[in-house]
């Protein structure tokens, strides 16, 4: 309450300060409160003068974040300033914003950060460690967190007869915002009488921790001793002697314990040994002694004060070797001869490695390989090397190598092996060979048929390996199996074990199996190649995984194949089966196969491939074809026939029968006017007695029965023309060429036509159409035969024709008409009598009157009674 | 006096007089660190001569082999209380001055006050053991009239003389305290000699 009148009085102080300076829209009091979680929050909101008044207090309105806060928690205190009040307020951390509302809109003006928290607990676990001369620091729990600005303060108090005495000296105290303070150097006085306190102090309360005794002495963490030196001792092996200085910067007058690391560089293993320094010396020396032979160490120590629980941190670490010796044990020798690559010559690849015995080796400088040919010692060659491998390149003899270590202490003792000669045959005493696995232990058997052997060498190799010196070797004795732990295979690999007996110093022949230690699913399945589908069966054919893919020995292929919108279906197969005809399929359907591969582990499938089978198979188009080819054959064939015997089928099946009655082509020319029609014509002679001329265009297309036709017709137009030649001649002379010649450009610019002045057109018309009128249309075919019959008169008449000089100058009628059957012609019936307008249709001897250039103009062409004719 | 503790009041004199040795040594060495500071930061040459300065105990003593423990125990009581005033004198004075490096004088000042207190305190402990009391502490504060009347460098010549006594005090009371720890005819301890005892 008193906290709200204070607050009150200094808002009612703000305002009247507020009148004459601020100009500010508003202020909010207070500005950034914390109060504890679950308490009741008050803000004053003061609009600034200027806004009055237009608007007051009552227009304020209140937000707690961004949610409206209700109405009656405002209050009203004057005209400018109003208040809201939060019970019960449990955010961490709130915005509570005062915003104006005038004329329905809303204004912020201000907003104050609200938390909430809780006091402060009291501190505990007080801990510090001493850094002599350099730091005195603290460290504590403040238990719950308050969410609100804590501040500590760590006191370093002094104990006197059980009493907290707060010495009367600066830099006491230390503050700190988090749970840990220090005093620096030179604020670093030693005593075993303070005592530590903490207090921990926010808005909402403060809380003080016990002062807790803690002698600096217990707590003392100082720089790590020097090393001075690291020496091996001259003609003493197996010992390193060090000598270190006692820190500077420590607690005077106390005990202090150091231990001493030493380090094996060559096995990576290390070991501490503890010492006690006298207390009046500086300088300390140890011996470290049991240490390899030849050996790298590094040495670090680290120390602390007898009265401390703090170890100082390990010093840097200092190097030295121990004395050298000579190699106690001789290497572990093998080899792997590769088949000769040039007449007599191999490369024998010998390695070796240090076999783990007790005392180790120590360094070694290098490798001495001696060999000799077996029948001839004298010639004993050397090579040295630092590696632990070496090609020999030896003839077809067999040899001895042996391989020594060396240091600078002497020779290790000899390993020696025989490389047979290359002629030389060696029995199979290894009758089988199996693997398996057990507890996490891989376990090689053989079997031998000579029991008298008792050594034996596996040896070891990736089967993707081609490098002969990353094989991996094991010398066996007394014993038909070899057991290692399973980390000496690494899994889903094929590895290549093999099994040498050894006898006296010859290596017997191997027996070799593959194996895997550890199988999982090939890493990718088949691929899967199909052949060219049939109606019912296709060939599916893959390849062999790669070998770093199989991951296990494949089991099994599993060929999966679906018809489209089907069940699938499976075929297993055999591991050596690489390809497989599927069967019963479904014609013309769409399938979808693919390939698994299946080891122990499970299978893993290919991409999938899809094919169509075929509609018909090659049986079923032979079926079809050889029907349809003989049938178009037969056709051909019959066709051939008919147009070779044409006329011998003609005769056969339509024979000609003439009707003597109906010819008229004997008595034509004599008696014309014994046929009604030609005296028609005749009488209508008057009417065309006015032939003018003619014009004839180029005549064309051949062909046979026309040619009869028109020869035919000729016949009976040659002789008619016989009769008006002369007229025709004489019309000639008066006609202007260029008016009709001009016309039938515009009719036809290729095709030739007969074109004839109107009068001579009616009198040719007159000769011609009745000639043609006399019979219908399905007598021409007999008007046909007949003028053949008659093509002997014709052959005499044609000499007339020819010979018709005029007509020829004139190009009347071309010569060559009779073999010309495409001429055409434009009958102008403008002039002809009724009755033959009237004619039926089927005679096609519409004769329209000529119209120049009208399309649709009514001719008829001598092409139309070959036509007709032809029917 | 030793003979007669029993072994529990043995052992606890023993703990009090080893680690008072041991802080007799921090002290001698904070001191002699603050004395190079001090005379680098007061533009004093390190081999003046300081003449005996009036109200500053002095750590020789004629007699000293001939002391008895709590003779010895009272004297080191009475310097490190008139030290204390002495630096806190000091401390006073060197307040107005300002700058990182004054700063840091006066708080090495101040640490080896805090130190001298400290070691007053365990000297009273020792005391209290030994069955006797401390003194009061009316009669060690030393006289402040006439150094009112000091100029700057005699201030500052004093605090000099203050500081090299102080470091004399240090190796003194080490080697008081490995007296007093030193076994009596029941005894059986010892305590490890101490730096000032090397000196």
């Amino acid at each position: 309450m008193f906290y709200y009148l204070l607050w009150m009085l200094a808002l009612l102080c703000r305002s009247s300060a507020a009148d004459e300076s601020s100009v500010r829209d508003a202020d909010i009091f207070p500005s950034s409160p914390e109060i504890e979680r679950g308490s009741t929050l008050k803000l004053f909101c003061v609009l600034g003068k200027h806004l009055i008044p237009h608007r007051n207090a009552s227009h304020i309105i209140w937000k707690l974040n961004h949610e409206l806060i209700a109405q009656e928690n405002y209050n009203v205190v004057n005209e400018t300033v109003s208040s809201v009040t939060i019970h019960n307020f449990t955010y961490n951390k709130a915005h509570v914003k005062c915003f104006i509302k005038y004329l329905g809109k809303e204004q912020l003006l201000v907003h104050a950060e609200v938390k909430s928290g809780f006091p402060p607990d009291t501190p505990g676990n007080i801990s510090c460690i001493y850094y002599f001369n350099v730091e005195l620091a603290c460290s504590w729990t403040s238990g719950r967190q308050t969410n609100l600005t804590t501040n500590y303060t760590l006191y370093r108090n002094m104990m006197k007869d059980g009493r907290v005495i707060t010495p009367n000296v600066a830099g006491s105290s230390c503050q700190s915002k988090a749970e840990s303070c220090s005093f620096r150097y030179p604020n670093t006085p030693y005593s075993s009488s303070f005592c530590f306190q903490v207090k921990a102090e926010n808005v909402l309360g403060e809380a003080l921790s016990d002062c807790i005794p803690i002698a600096l002495e217990k707590i003392e963490k100082f720089e790590p001793p020097e090393i001075l030196s690291v020496q091996k001792i001259a003609g003493i092996k197996q010992l390193l002697a060090v000598t270190w200085k006692k820190p500077k910067k420590i607690l005077p007058s106390q005990g202090l314990n150091c231990r001493v690391r030493y380090r094996n560089l060559y096995s990576n293993s290390s070991e501490t040994v503890p010492v006690t320094p006298s207390s009046g010396e500086q300088i300390t020396s140890l011996n470290l002694t049991g240490l390899w032979d030849s050996t790298e160490y590094a040495v670090a120590i680290q120390c602390i004060s007898v009265e401390s629980k703090f170890w100082s941190e390990w010093s840097r670490e200092k190097k030295a070797s121990t004395e050298e010796k000579a190699p106690s044990e001789k290497v572990d020798l093998w080899r792997v001869i590769e088949s000769s690559h040039s007449a007599g010559n191999r490369s024998v690849h010998l390695m070796w490695k240090l076999l783990n015995h007790f005392p180790p080796p120590g360094r070694i400088l290098g490798y001495r390989i001696q060999y000799f040919p077996e029948n001839s010692a004298a010639l004993k060659m050397m090579n040295i090397t630092t590696d632990k491998k070496i090609i020999l390149l030896l003839n077809e003899e067999a040899y001895i190598i042996s391989v020594t270590a060396y240091n600078s202490a002497g020779d290790s003792p000899e390993a020696t092996l025989r490389i047979p000669s290359t002629d030389e045959k060696t029995s199979q005493i290894i009758e089988t060979v199996r693997t398996f696995t057990a507890n996490e232990e891989v376990i090689v058997e053989w079997m031998a048929s000579k029991s008298e052997v008792t050594r034996y060498v596996v040896e070891w190799f990736e089967d993707l390996e081609t490098d002969p010196f990353r094989r991996s070797w094991q010398y066996i004795s007394n014993s038909t199996n070899w057991r290692t732990s399973k980390k000496t295979f690494k899994p889903f690999i094929c590895y290549n074990i093999s099994v040498y007996p050894l006898y006296g110093n010859k290596v017997g022949a191997p027996y070799s199996v593959q194996t895997y230690i550890q199988e999982k699913k090939p890493s990718e399945g088949p691929m899967a190649d199909t052949g060219i589908p049939g109606k019912n069966e296709i060939t599916i054919k893959w390849k062999e995984i790669s070998k770093d893919k199989r991951n296990g020995f494949i089991s099994n292929y599993t060929i999966f194949y679906k018809p489209e919108g089907g069940k699938e279906l499976n075929e297993t197969v055999n591991p050596d089966v690489l390809q497989y005809r599927l069967k019963s399929l479904q014609a013309n359907t769409q399938y979808t196969v693919h390939i698994m591969a299946t080891n122990e582990a499970g299978g893993t499938s290919g991409e999938p491939k899809t094919f169509k089978t075929l509609k018909f198979n090659k049986e079923d188009i032979i079926f079809i074809a050889i029907p349809v080819g003989l049938s178009m054959l037969f056709l051909l064939v019959l066709w051939i026939t008919c147009i070779l015997k044409k006329r011998m089928f003609k005769n056969v099946c339509w024979p000609d029968i003439p009707n003597p009655a109906e010819s008229i082509a004997v008595e034509w020319p004599v008696d014309a006017s014994m046929n009604p029609f030609l005296k028609g014509v005749t009488s209508e002679d008057k009417t065309i007695g006015g032939l003018e001329d003619v014009s004839i265009l180029e005549p064309c297309f051949p062909e046979e029965h026309e040619n009869l036709l028109l020869m035919n017709r000729e016949n009976h137009v040659s002789e008619y023309t016989d009769i008006n030649t002369k007229d025709m001649i004489n019309g000639d002379e008066k006609i202007p060429y260029s008016e009709e010649h001009e016309a039938a450009k515009h009719l036809s610019p290729s095709m030739p036509y007969t074109i004839t002045d109107p009068d001579i057109r009616s009198q040719v018309l007159s000769t011609l159409i009745p000639a043609k009128k006399i019979q219908p249309l399905e007598m021409l075919e007999d008007d046909l035969h007949e003028s053949q019959r008659t093509s002997h008169q014709n052959e005499e008449n044609k000499g007339e024709v020819l010979n018709l000089p005029d007509l020829s100058e004139k190009a009347v009628f071309n010569p060559y008409l009779k073999n010309s059957v495409n001429t055409r012609e434009f009958l102008i019936s403008e002039n002809l009598p009724e009755r033959s307008k009237n004619e039926p249709k089927s005679q096609s001897t519409a004769i329209s009157p000529f119209q120049q250039n009208i399309v649709g103009q009514s001719y008829v062409t001598l092409d139309m009674f070959g036509l007709a004719t032809a029917h | 006096m030793a003979a007669a503790e029993t072994p529990s009041a043995a052992l606890r004199r023993r703990d009090l007089c080893s680690r008072g040795i041991r802080l007799a040594g921090k002290m001698r060495s904070d001191v002699a660190d603050l004395l190079d500071v001090y005379v680098e930061r007061q533009g004093l040459d390190a081999s003046a001569n300081v003449a005996a300065l009036d109200g500053v105990p002095a750590a020789a003593a004629e007699r000293w082999g001939e002391q008895t423990e709590s003779q010895r125990l009272l004297d080191n009581l009475a310097a490190y209380r008139a030290f204390r005033a002495l630096l806190t004198e000091m401390l006073e004075e060197q307040r107005d001055q300002a700058g990182p490096a004054d700063a840091a004088l006066r708080e090495a000042l101040a640490a080896v006050l805090l130190q001298v207190s400290a070691f007053a305190y365990h000297l009273e402990e020792l005391l209290r053991l030994e069955s006797r009391g401390p003194p009061g502490e009316e009669g060690a504060r030393p006289p402040t009239g006439p150094r009112l009347g000091l100029g700057l460098f005699e201030r500052k010549l004093r605090g000099l003389g203050v500081l090299r006594e102080l470091a004399q005090w240090a190796v003194r009371s080490a080697r008081d305290l490995r007296q007093l720890a030193k076994p009596g005819p029941g005894g059986t301890t010892a305590v490890p000699a101490g730096p000032a005892e090397s000196q």
